[in-house]
């Protein structure tokens, strides 16, 4: 059943078919509150209140957006909300986890360029960070971030743009080894 | 989007992040809660319509019983008592006519008042 059919039966009811939802999406959503918010503890909590509203709300999707725009929007306001209340601690980029630990063991070269990108990540705005994230991430379209960012199509083609040239800027600056040859062979 | 760009490969070589724990579990135990909350909507014994209709009958049968006088049906007249003044309302058809509506409203009323008091423990436990 694909999950059209699981957000159908939770619709009619059957909680249980939420699991499927959340399972699928999970990652996904942390993701999204994690470049929001930065910190992971706060991420998780995010993760869960976008769930619980998304529960909630789950009847007001209209089927004319994809779920996961439609829940990429819960998310990443839930998160901005919560950033906005829950003003994170002032430690440095350097202070915060480079990245939290995964149950999954992510080694070698994944491993350094999730690390690096991570950092470099961290050093953009929390905004210019999710633009980002979603474009070459979760590949959504311009269109599809001014629905889920609620900013005009100009606003997030200018973030895109500037974006991309300070990340890679700092990427150069810190990458090294095969992850520099990364950036190298395509850049 | 350009799939050579390398922050695109880049991107989708790190893949998403991953929480330190598993969500799945506190977030459908904080939903199991949120399901649990919602209370079934209860039909009410009236609705909307039957409250309009009983309250248009109430005011039709109380400006009529100030206006025809009281005479009840010769048919029913063998059934009435035929003297008594304490008994003399049950002779007037205008007082029926307004009690039983009352009477509805009253029953409508409390079953409302119980279908909340009902929701409400239903919350809190």
């Amino acid at each position: 059943m694909d999950i059209n059919g699981h957000i159908d039966r939770t619709l009619q009811g059957d909680t249980h078919a939420y699991t499927v939802v959340v399972r699928a999406y999970q990652h996904m959503v942390y993701t999204v509150c994690l470049r929001v918010l930065r910190i992971p503890e706060e991420a998780e909590e995010a993760t869960q209140d976008s769930f619980v509203k998304a529960y909630q709300h789950l009847a007001n999707w209209n089927r004319t957006s994809k779920f996961s725009t439609w829940l990429y929007s819960i998310a990443y306001r839930t998160a901005v909300s919560r950033g906005r209340k829950h003003r994170p601690d002032q430690r440095s980029i350097d202070e915060l986890p480079t990245h939290p630990t995964g149950p999954e063991e992510i080694a070698g070269e994944r491993a350094e360029i999730r690390g690096h990108l991570d950092k470099a990540l961290r050093s953009l705005s929390p905004s210019d960070a999710s633009v980002l994230s979603f474009h070459y991430l979760e590949g959504l379209s311009v269109e599809e971030i001014v629905t889920v960012m609620d900013l005009s199509a100009s606003n997030v083609k200018v973030k895109l743009h500037r974006a991309r040239k300070k990340l890679l800027e700092v990427l150069q600056h810190e990458l090294k080894g095969e992850a520099r040859a990364l950036l190298s062979d395509h850049g | 989007m350009d799939k050579n760009d390398p922050l695109h490969r880049m991107f989708r070589e790190a893949g998403h992040e991953v929480p330190a724990r598993d969500l799945t579990a506190s977030i459908m135990a904080r939903v199991e809660a949120e399901s649990q909350q919602r209370v079934a909507p209860t039909r009410p014994l009236i609705g909307a319509k039957g409250w309009i209709s009983v309250g248009l009958l109430t005011l039709v049968a109380l400006v009529l019983a100030g206006v025809v006088p009281d005479q009840a049906p010769s048919a029913l007249r063998a059934y009435l008592p035929s003297s008594g003044a304490a008994l003399e309302w049950v002779r007037s058809w205008s007082a029926w006519a307004a009690l039983v509506p009352a009477a509805i409203l009253l029953v409508g009323v409390l079953e409302r008042l119980a279908a909340r008091y009902h929701a409400h423990r239903t919350v809190l436990h």
